[in-house]
């Protein structure tokens, strides 16, 4: 790649994250830099110099390394499986498998609880079953809280990490395992020595990706009062009355980690990769199961599935009832709380407004994703690697933080005061949207880079195309099904972002599905069962499409989602 | 082939038809709003109240104006979170239009949030005054809208604030759990928290998150110290430092007691309730109407009366929830008019007339209890949803002292972060520590360890050094540092020797035991 071809395209992304995520973080954190009217690092000293957060951070970590590896061992599986075989139900169920990364805020908790309080679904069964009565329920909530932040968080994130390993297993060259087995080499071994390090790129991306969040997740902590975890920390802290300026030290360190952290995980993990002549543009035929092998795949995807939507199930359940206690399904039903949600007269605007500001985002994610990914792993640049890291800096930036700084340099008197977002905060909430959803599509499509080898982009460039058109013609097409994948990872978590939704849209008119929902759910009485059924609508309209987008394209790329 | 073709054409139809039917729905179940037409005066309002408040207010303002004053109201909501985010956003926006030299931050009203934002917001300099004091002299009378109550200002004296509804805060609770923990009297002071059967079983609200929740902390110190002063026959109005210092510790002690029994501390203040409502927890301190709401709810979904809320007696003042306006407000004149609505009778009937009564609300019933005085009388009760609230009766014993802890309002919630909240983990293991080992009264010297109070927070020196010390920002976080390592390290060593005091005991027992 030419290098002032690369530098142009990095610099204008350099200059988008600088505007749009660098400027709107100082804003804010420059706060807890700032003392007296002076600069001092004090409050970042004691962040250091507190034993319980210190504590946090160690919980943090912990947390992060537990739930990528759960991701891993869930993710990987399910990934070669729906590549490489064919099974009864295959088409419904590598779709399904998708489904618990879309559990709407706020209402998701309700599922949780109503599924393992104290009086909930899953003791209500075991009392049922005779294991023990209810003066000796277990309080599942406030049992064993690291385990349960993990394996609740991991089997909320596996399908980011499914979905990226899926894409690298599509896209390896059969002919490179053919040749391994030529030599000898078959089963475990093979897929450690030559599977194992064509897919690392991919890999890397889900569980780069999947770290990242749950070290700096609030909501699960917050689910289960898990409260020593820096995430939680740094809420309590910007939520207290009498603003301080210790939660923005706070923040910078856990960004200054999290940057450190991905890091050192490229270095250790994400340096090596090796790209494939045939990648993908030869799909490998898959093997159609029968028998018991058939039916032990179709019943670890069934029970990925039912496990992981559980909660989903919670707040289906929840949707449709009128009482729920102290028993495995609710004891009383009503549709009424899906007349009251969806006939309430802010939802229709609100959902056509989610649909605009989400697919504008993942546009602007596409094109900027494209431009950095292509940067980072194409270019020689000296400055590459800190353009990867920032782009990576969204996941780890609290929303709350990041939202309070777009309202912040839309001032009067601003910079981009233009952007005020008091009468009209659509550009405003799609630059958000966009910045807060783009490591997606950088991971993916940088993973799909990395696994595509750069010669044929050279032969077309021999030939006498131009950078721009031997991409779009030859790269773009080979990596599609990671576009496709980061796509529909940033519309689908777009269409739920909460923390810019709630601070930017400010009139009823610019309300976004997540924005509607917290109003919702703020309603006493009804509000969690009305907020529910909003919750299982967009649940439901999220799945039809994953499902849709599974089943259309999976026929015409005939990589990662055929199906 | 064609049959997996044909298999594939009906699965991208049904799929196809199931995204027709959603994207549908809302349509089909679709209830319009009616919106005021061109020509409407604007009004610009802040608030954290919920859809069911700004509802019905801005139906009923709209009505009210175009009767008396022939035009409609195009209210403009602007609702940025709760009121933390609003406090931000306000001070955030002032900054910058200040430093623009504009004269507002294009917001009429400020409506809702506590008695303490109001307060520092008008301190701020970000209120202007509402001139409500010219135009209603009557309204501000002690039968009508009261200056102060049970020790709580109801609105400002510069007519800068004004309270419209009221709040208390109460315990709410779950006798179905109470009766599997065993606890055969239901909670009805603040100290029945402190009880080691209600441990893992209480739900509480973080005052270090909310002016009002603080207040409820400091009122529940209050209680204690007068308790204190009470059982020593002293006569408060002649109390001592050293008298109101006894209470003061013992405060602390039974806040610290009450935290060892807690399950979290949250900022949702409707998280209580739900999980009480559910069995998750046994009771736990919420807001009123939150309580009550949860409490019909319950009743009225499952015919259950297993969810009860009380306020303590003598244990809760009532304090308010009041409007403002902004400074620069660009709608000052209909600003105006509809705080004049908000106070006036037409607006107090819509806090908790019952849905379809005249004069009520006309869809959700907002169960709030209205600040004027005179709504009270049997005429307005007659139609209430909760006639039997009656917080000028029930906070009536309740009187609060501002000189005894107004003071030390920061470092309260300082001292409850550090002692109960930052270091809970520790706090709940050296309780259930004590406990198991026999109790506070058999275990003396862990519950030594335990209680005792980190440094500068004894009552004479909180109020003399530590309350003005901890204004500093950076101060303010090196104290909570040092006072979270210090209850630390005291939980544990209380932990330590109530484990080891425990096995010792067990030890002599199985002694004497042998035959």
């Amino acid at each position: 790649m030419k290098t002032s071809w690369a530098a142009l395209l990095g610099l204008m992304a350099l200059a988008f994250l600088g505007l749009f995520l660098l400027w709107p973080l100082f804003q804010v954190i420059q706060g807890g830099f700032i003392y007296r009217g002076r600069f001092t690092i004090e409050f970042v000293l004691e962040v250091f110099r507190n034993p319980v957060y210190l504590e946090g951070f160690c919980n943090s970590l912990a947390i992060a390394v537990a739930t990528t590896v759960l991701v891993a061992v869930i993710g990987l599986p399910l990934a070669f499986l729906a590549v490489r075989y064919d099974f009864p139900g295959k088409s419904l169920l590598s779709g399904l498998v998708l489904v618990p990364m879309i559990l709407p805020p706020f209402v998701g908790a309700i599922g949780v609880s109503q599924l393992l309080g104290r009086y909930g679904a899953l003791n209500a069964l075991l009392v049922k079953l005779g294991l023990f009565d209810w003066a000796g329920a277990v309080d599942w909530l406030g049992a064993g809280r690291f385990w349960a932040v993990a394996v609740t968080e991991a089997l909320h994130l596996y399908p980011v990490f499914y979905l990226n390993a899926a894409a690298a297993v599509s896209n390896v060259d059969p002919a490179m395992e053919e040749a391994a087995e030529n030599l000898g080499w078959t089963g475990w071994r093979r897929f450690v020595r030559i599977t194992a390090p064509l897919i690392m790129p991919g890999i890397f991306a889900g569980a780069t990706i999947v770290f990242i969040w749950s070290f700096t997740e609030l909501g699960t902590p917050l689910m289960f009062d898990f409260s020593r975890v820096v995430p939680v920390q740094v809420y309590d802290g910007i939520k207290e009355i009498g603003a301080s300026p210790f939660p923005y030290a706070l923040v910078s360190v856990m960004l200054a980690l999290s940057l450190a952290l991905y890091v050192a995980g490229k270095a250790a993990f994400g340096r090596k990769s090796y790209g494939m002549m045939a990648k993908a543009g030869q799909a490998a035929v898959p093997h159609r199961l029968v028998g018991w092998r058939s039916a032990g795949v179709f019943c670890f995807f069934v029970l990925v599935v039912a496990v992981a939507a559980a909660p989903h199930f919670g707040v289906l359940c929840t949707s449709l009832s009128s009482a729920w206690y102290k028993s495995a399904l609710p004891s009383a039903w009503t549709g009424g709380h899906y007349a009251a949600a969806l006939g309430h007269s802010m939802i229709l605007p609100s959902i056509v407004n989610s649909l605009r500001y989400s697919a504008l985002a993942t546009l602007v994610d596409i094109v900027a994703g494209v431009a950095i990914a292509y940067v980072v792993v194409r270019s020689k640049l000296f400055w590459r690697g800190a353009l990867d890291a920032l782009a990576m800096l969204p996941l780890a930036a609290p929303g709350v933080i990041v939202a309070f700084g777009y309202i912040a340099m839309s001032q009067p008197g601003k910079l981009f005061h233009f952007l005020n977002p008091t009468n009209n905060p659509v550009p405003l909430l799609v630059i958000a949207y966009a910045v807060r959803r783009l490591p997606y599509v950088v991971r993916s499509v940088a993973a799909g880079l990395q696994q595509t080898s750069i010669t044929l982009e050279e032969a077309a460039l021999n030939l006498g195309y131009s950078p721009a058109r031997a991409f779009i013609r030859i790269t773009l097409p080979l990596i599609i099904a990671n576009l496709l994948a980061g796509g529909l990872l940033a519309f689908s978590f777009a269409m739920l972002e909460v923390s810019d939704s709630l601070m930017l849209a400010q009139k009823q008119t610019f309300y976004p599905i997540t924005k509607a929902l917290y109003e919702l759910f703020q309603l006493l009485g009804e509000g969690r069962f009305i907020a529910s059924a909003l919750g299982v609508w967009a649940m439901a309209f999220l799945v039809v499409t994953i499902l849709g987008a599974n089943r259309l394209l999976g026929r015409k790329m005939g990589a990662i989602f055929r199906v | 082939m064609v049959r997996a073709m044909k298999k594939d054409a009906v699965a991208i139809i049904c799929l196809f038809v199931a995204l027709a039917a959603i994207l549908a729905l809302p349509f089909l179940l679709r209830r319009e709003r009616e919106r005021p037409g061109a020509g409407a005066r604007p009004l610009v309002i802040l608030s954290p109240h919920n859809e069911a408040i700004r509802f019905e207010f801005e139906i009923a303002f709209r009505k009210w104006h175009r009767e008396l004053y022939g035009e409609d109201v195009d209210v403009d909501w602007r609702n940025i979170g709760g009121t933390s985010e609003i406090v931000r956003y306000i001070d955030g926006s002032f900054e910058a239009s200040d430093r623009v030299s504009a004269c507002g931050i294009g917001v009429d009203v400020l409506f809702g949030g506590g008695q303490y934002d109001h307060a520092q917001q008008a301190l701020k300099g970000h209120l202007e005054a509402c001139g409500l004091r010219a135009r209603h002299p009557e309204w501000l009378s002690e039968s009508v809208i009261p200056a102060s109550f049970s020790g709580e200002r109801f609105y400002d004296p510069e007519d800068r604030w004004y309270g419209c509804c009221l709040s208390e805060f109460g315990i709410c609770y779950n006798t179905d759990v109470l009766e599997s923990a065993a606890i055969a009297r239901p909670p009805e002071r603040w100290s029945d928290l402190s009880n080691f059967s209600m441990f893992g079983l209480v739900a509480l609200a973080d005052p270090s998150k909310s002016g009002s929740i603080n207040k409820a902390f400091e009122l529940l110190i209050q209680e204690r110290m007068m308790d204190e002063l009470n059982a020593r026959g002293i006569d408060p109005s002649q109390a001592a430092m050293s008298d109101l210092a006894a209470g003061w510790e013992e405060a602390v002690n039974l806040i610290r007691r009450i935290g060892g029994n807690t399950r979290y501390f949250t900022d949702s203040a409707s998280k209580v309730p739900f999980d009480v409502a559910q069995g998750n927890a046994a009771a736990g301190m919420c807001i009123d109407f939150y309580g009550r709401f949860e409490s019909e709810t319950v009743m009225r979904n499952e015919q259950s009366t297993r969810m009860k809320y009380l306020t303590p007696l003598g244990g809760s003042s009532a304090s308010v929830d009041p409007i403002s306006i902004l400074r620069g407000a660009p709608n000052r004149e209909t600003a105006e008019r509809f705080i004049d609505f908000c106070l006036g009778r037409d607006g107090q009937k819509l806090w908790n007339y019952r849905v379809g009564e005249p004069g009520g609300p006309v869809r959700y019933s907002l169960r709030r209890m209205p600040v004027r005085r005179d709504m009270y009388s049997e005429e307005h009760l007659a139609r209430m949803s909760d006639p039997d609230a009656l917080p000028y009766e029930r906070s009536a014993r309740f009187c609060y002292k501002s000189e005894w802890t107004a003071s030390l309002f920061h470092l309260i919630q300082l001292l409850v972060r550090a002692l109960c909240i930052d270091t809970h983990d520790e706090l709940v293991r050296a309780w259930r520590a004590i406990n198991v080992a026999g109790g506070a009264e058999s275990q003396p010297s862990a519950m030594r360890a335990f209680t005792v109070l980190p440094p500068g927070a004894a009552y004479q020196e909180a109020l003399a050094t530590t309350a003005e010390h901890i204004k500093d920002p950076l101060a303010r976080v090196r104290v909570t540092k040092e006072w979270t390592v210090f209850a630390r390290e005291q939980y544990r060593e209380a932990a330590r020797l109530a484990m080891r005091n425990g096995s010792s005991r067990m030890h002599e027992t199985d002694a004497t035991e042998e035959p």
